[in-house]
């Protein structure tokens, strides 16, 4: 497909609809997997088509992937059919943008071959040493996208992405203990840091030979302190996914929910004034970067909390004109046939003042939980857990023996409530966040620094 | 359309073996929220997905309506030279298959009118508000290999809605296939009116019988369903590793795979190397019997496909249980002290060689005391492992539901799951 019919697509629903807009996406994407230090499988696609918006007494969307145009005709007025049908119709305009931007790095992916992948796959499946179950995974794609609309705007945007995630597993006796982390860049195979990768695996590796063998945590409240990986995690979902405000109205409800801020008259409180959480789009090389968002709107850095206080919700031009704001860029669509939903990019906790050693000194009895296993949260994104990973006792500000799998089950607002400390460290981890239905997994980063918490139930 | 011959006759001279599976979809989605409907989705779409081998190499891409063949096969010929041999991979099934025959013709589903009936049941039942959505699917999907050619019709729908009424929540599913019904009035009904009206209490920790309402049971029994994968067992991550003959569940389950059921939307009439499929036990009496298998795993452990490619990694189609023969009211009124679960979500595994795991309870979690719900809890978890899990049920109620919701609950057909002493957890 090569795109010639996006105009032609637009002149048609905009003669028939109070608004309509097009995209014509084009997404090349290819991955492999080593298992066990066996090739396993490795795949390869070229996909693409129209996305049409038609916006009359409701919304409806014609997702098609044929240039015939008697084809491409009727699903556009079978779409244009259902959006005189009575609903929600409301929908941000702006300002008409012009734009051309692209993000392919200097490496270009599509200049690596399916032998330089399965190549790094090895490398980092011989990482891992004596680890009984290894899977490596390494996939890049390369996407470029034409967005116009009714009201003028032509948005050209190219990028490519590239993903590396992997499991390890150790058995001692009748033990087992296994280890997930996922990277990711936005950009070329400049940015793929492989030397952070392997060490990552090697280190993980012989962590777990040490946390298979260590004792659970007595249960009891301590002071804890997290590492960036877990504040990146509750950067996520308890900052980043409560306040999309597709959310907050409803429209997930049935779906990943709602948010605990519905309802809530704003700024609303959500903790300490040392918390502060961005989402930032715009962050280069960052793996959620985008310079426009998949609705033609100029993306930018948004506080979502400041200060311990709401500050500014994830919107789309859906949202935005429910709020009656002008959309702040986060409409994302993970394919050509899925609709733009109010989406977080790069989520972090904005750091402070502390270093590391400033965090651990005035603790006496404490928990040091740097990375976790398995998470998860209610759907008004208020009651969290997560398991700890690699995690220590703290004695006298000192980091004492291993500990295996300690919990943290707590709330939203009790977790931001307890933070007395954030430190000056930065750090990134990478995930793909689903949402919506057909489910879309968009590339996103979440982060922060080391924090301290006061006095949290730790079991 | 693609010209499925004239492509096989290319894939016949480049390869040694080939899987083209082509779907043609028309798909049709309505979701709606606080009462109107907030977006009509309408999907044509059609796509080739091709499997090819060059000995033990092997590679898998798409191929759109459109493409430059010639271009597109050149481009897969010269990749594959790339990939590493697959010590896995040993061939795909070259044995004659015969296909089920399905006649979808007179079967459609209206996305529209299931979307109306859902609100419109929901609203009977007295909610404040609502959410959903609504599929309407058809597909025409064939298959070629160097030894099969089939095709079928896949018609299926799907229902969800989650009312409200104040801030307690009630959340209902449905799926059909062909020969199913989808009542979507009364799953939006049910949805509301299965919402309690019960003092809500902060849950307490500890271990409780729990009756798990077939989306629930649906989340565990699903998200745990890699386990009965040949591929998972290989690789050294299933909790069923070595158990086939052995018991892993109470005896009274019986858990098939059955992509024959055209009740479900699930079903399908051949795997992705063109195997007929078939309704496959997993768990008769509580005795594991299979792993699921496509032609390459089945020979890497001297044993016969069971239907289920995914050429490399096998997965399950449609998981149904067998009820048992207790209606759920009498499991509800037979409750001395113990929960009642209705929805679940966001199940993550610490580990999943074990199956150990978490899940977060919504849209009803009640607390039965004496055959009575007595409070509504807030803020807890079911932490437990999927193979205890198993091994715990103790009862399962006579009616079964087909069950599909987001990618929380996969396609199945599941009754109400009474499992003893299953772990609870709390926020603090």
């Amino acid at each position: 497909m090569s795109g010639e019919l996006l105009d032609r697509i637009l002149d048609y629903v905009g003669s028939r609809s109070s608004f309509a807009d097009a995209r014509f996406m084009e997404i090349e994407s290819r991955g492999a997997v080593i298992r066990n230090g066996e090739f396993d499988e490795s795949i390869y696609s070229n996909d693409s088509g129209y996305a049409v918006r038609v916006v009359n007494g409701s919304i409806a969307m014609a997702y098609v992937d044929s240039e015939d145009w008697d084809r491409v005709k009727a699903a556009l007025d079978d779409a244009i059919k259902r959006s005189k049908k009575p609903g929600k119709n409301r929908i941000y305009h702006g300002k008409a943008e012009r734009a051309t931007w692209s993000e392919i790095g200097g490496d270009h992916v599509r200049d690596h071959s399916l032998e330089d992948i399965v190549g790094i796959l090895k490398d980092a499946d011989s990482m891992a040493g004596d680890a009984s179950v290894r899977i490596n995974a390494l996939s890049d794609r390369f996407v470029h996208q034409v967005y116009v609309n009714t009201d003028g705007s032509y948005v050209d945007g190219t990028y490519s992405r590239i993903f590396f995630n992997y499991l390890v597993g150790v058995s001692e006796n009748d033990r087992y203990e296994q280890s997930s982390e996922e990277f990711g860049w936005t950009g070329g195979y400049d940015n793929f840091d492989f030397k952070m990768i392997s060490d990552t695996i090697g280190t993980d590796v012989s962590n777990l030979h040490e946390i298979i063998l260590a004792p659970s945590v007595e249960p009891g409240n301590f002071d804890v302190i997290v590492g960036p990986e877990i504040s990146g995690i509750v950067a996520h979902e308890s900052a980043g996914h409560p306040t999309e405000y597709d959310r907050i109205a409803g429209r997930e409800a049935a779906l990943a929910g709602e948010s605990f801020l519905t309802g809530k008259t704003f700024p609303y409180r959500i903790g300490s004034d040392k918390v502060s959480v961005i989402d930032d789009p715009t962050l280069k090389g960052s793996y959620g970067y985008y310079l426009y968002d998949d609705e033609g709107v100029r993306a930018r850095k948004r506080y979502l909390y400041r200060n311990g206080y709401t500050s500014e919700f994830l919107i789309n031009r859906e949202s935005a004109a429910w709020l009656g704001q002008e959309s702040n860029g986060s409409g994302r669509s993970s394919s050509w046939d899925m609709e733009p939903l109010a989406r977080m990019s790069t989520t972090y906790i904005e750091p402070g003042d502390y270093s590391f050693e400033e965090l651990f000194e005035d603790v006496h009895r404490g928990i040091y939980i740097k990375s976790f296993t398995e998470w998860n949260i209610d759907d008004i994104r208020f009651n969290e857990r997560y398991v700890g990973k690699e995690a220590y006792y703290i004695e006298n500000g000192d980091i004492r023996g291993r500990i295996r799998r300690p919990i943290l089950e707590t709330n939203t607002i009790k977790f931001y409530s307890a933070v007395d400390a954030v430190g000056k460290d930065l750090h990134f981890s990478a995930g793909i966040c689903g949402k919506g239905d057909p489910e879309q997994g968009v590339e996103v980063w979440m982060g922060g620094p080391h924090m301290r918490l006061r006095n949290m139930r730790v079991k | 359309m693609f010209d499925l011959d004239r492509i096989s006759e290319i894939f016949d001279k480049k390869f040694d073996e080939y899987a083209i599976e082509m779907h043609v979809n028309r798909d049709e989605q309505v979701r709606f929220s606080n009462g109107s409907r907030d977006l009509h989705n309408i999907w044509q779409e059609s796509v080739l997905l091709v499997f090819v081998s060059r000995g033990k190499r092997t590679i898998m891409t798409t191929i759109k309506e459109g493409a430059d063949l010639e271009k597109s096969i050149e481009d897969l010929s010269r990749r594959i030279d790339q990939a590493p041999e697959n010590p896995l991979f040993s061939g795909i099934n070259d044995r004659k298959q015969t296909y089920r025959k399905i006649d979808a013709s007179s079967k459609g589903f209206d996305a529209d009118d299931l979307a109306d009936r859902a609100i419109e049941g929901s609203r009977d039942a007295g909610s404040d508000r609502m959410a959903g959505l609504v599929y309407a699917m058809r597909s025409r999907v064939e298959i070629a290999t160097g030894y099969n050619r089939g095709s079928y019709d896949s018609v299926g729908a799907e229902v969800v809605v989650r009312s409200f009424k104040g801030d307690r929540s009630g959340q209902e599913c449905g799926h059909s296939g062909i020969n199913g019904s989808l009542d979507a009035y009364a799953i939006g009904k049910r949805s509301a009116e299965n919402i309690v009206n019960v003092e809500k209490h902060e849950g307490r920790e500890g271990r409780y019988d729990v009756i798990l309402a077939p989306m629930a049971a649906g989340n565990i029994i699903t998200s745990g369903s890699y386990a009965f994968s040949a591929h998972t067992v290989i690789s050294g991550l299933s909790f069923l590793q070595d158990s086939v003959g052995r018991q892993v569940a109470s005896p009274i389950v019986n858990l098939y795979d059955d992509p024959t059921d055209t009740a479900g939307m699930a079903y399908r009439v051949f795997d992705e190397e063109g195997t007929a499929t078939s309704k496959i036990p997993l768990i008769d009496h509580g005795t594991l019997k299979t792993y699921l298998h496509s032609a390459s795993t089945a020979r890497y452990m001297n044993t016969q496909t069971t239907g289920n490619a995914g050429i490399i990694s096998p997965e399950s189609w449609q998981l149904e249980m067998d009820g048992g023969n207790t209606p759920i009211a009498e499991l509800i009124s037979d409750m001395r002290d113990g929960l009642f679960v209705r929805n679940s979500w966001y199940l993550r595994f610490q580990d999943y060689r074990n199956g150990i795991f978490s899940t977060v309870p919504r849209d009803g979690v009640y607390h039965v005391k004496n055959g009575e719900i007595v409070e509504s809890w807030e803020g807890v978890r079911i932490s437990d492992s999927i193979p205890d899990i198993l091994k715990k049920i103790s009862d399962l109620s006579r009616e079964t539901q087909y069950v599909k919701w987001w990618n929380e609950v996969m396609p199945s057909r599941l009754p109400y799951i009474k499992v003893n002493g299953l772990g609870i957890t709390k926020s603090h």
